[in-house]
């Protein structure tokens, strides 16, 4: 598998930012998975009320590994 | 749902859900994985954390009452105790039942590479208050252990990336040793070579 080298200026970045700057763009890829997935789950199974939606998506989140 | 319906969104903070209860518990413990990795390298979507952690009969309870239902799944306490009294490679699950997020706890009351990590922590702020975090060679050779076990190139990919945004480890006669005593250097040679 091939990986994408860092660009120089990503680097750069990686270097500057604190803990919590990265976690919270780690959070933002989150929701923004969330809310992807939600949005399949909800056009896949439109029998499915909105709570219901909330917690098949939890329970794929829960099944996944990162 | 037009966007402005949007339900509320569930605080997907693992380490406000995970490791500040244990961190203000005061219990022994360091995050490692990709959430440790993303302090020494680059940020990265994940939706579990790692968390080696030293458990003594009475630190059980702890687990039960900060992750309790309805909001978290939490192995009995006869269940984390077998897991805490295995010589090595004990594991166990919390998960966050709104978000799905998931701590992946691994009891090491008798690993001497955890003993080094948490001599070697590292004190940062987060969002949710200070946490301890692994040290990278730790992070790495963790890694390098189960992606010589399981073969997943994402430890592999994370090696590379700690190492492209900080090459410069300060404990390398420690990585290099574990190396050595756990016949990681094929794994070691392959995460070098993706940077």
């Amino acid at each position: 598998m091939e990986l994408e080298p860092l660009h120089p200026l990503q680097i750069e970045r990686f270097r500057a930012m604190s803990f919590r700057e990265k976690m919270a763009v780690s959070r933002g890829l989150f929701r923004m998975a969330r809310r992807a997935r939600l949005e399949s789950v909800r056009k896949a199974h439109p029998g499915l009320d909105e709570k219901q939606c909330l917690q098949l998506v939890a329970k794929e989140f829960a099944r996944s590994r990162t | 749902m037009p966007s402005s319906q949007q339900p509320p969104e569930p605080d997907a903070d693992l380490l406000g859900l995970f490791v500040r209860p244990i961190h203000d518990a005061g219990l022994r413990y360091v995050v490692a994985g990709s959430v440790a990795g993303m302090y020494f390298s680059e940020p990265r979507l994940t939706i579990d954390v790692d968390i080696p952690i030293f458990l003594g009969r009475r630190d059980l309870p702890v687990l039960s009452a900060r992750f309790s239902e309805p909001d978290y799944y939490c192995p009995p306490p006869e269940v984390i105790a077998v897991e805490a009294d295995r010589e090595c490679r004990g594991h166990f699950n919390i998960i966050h039942i709104p978000t799905g997020l998931k701590a992946d706890f691994y009891p090491a009351n008798a690993d001497e590479t955890f003993a080094w990590a948490w001599e070697h922590k590292v004190l940062v702020e987060s969002d949710s208050g200070q946490v301890y975090l692994a040290p990278p060679e730790y992070v790495i050779l963790w890694k390098l252990i189960f992606y010589k076990e399981g073969k997943s190139q994402k430890h592999l990919r994370d090696i590379s990336r700690i190492l492209a945004v900080q090459p410069e480890l300060s404990h390398r006669d420690f990585l290099d040793a574990a190396i050595r005593e756990r016949s990681l250097q094929a794994a070691w040679e392959e995460a070098r070579a993706w940077i």
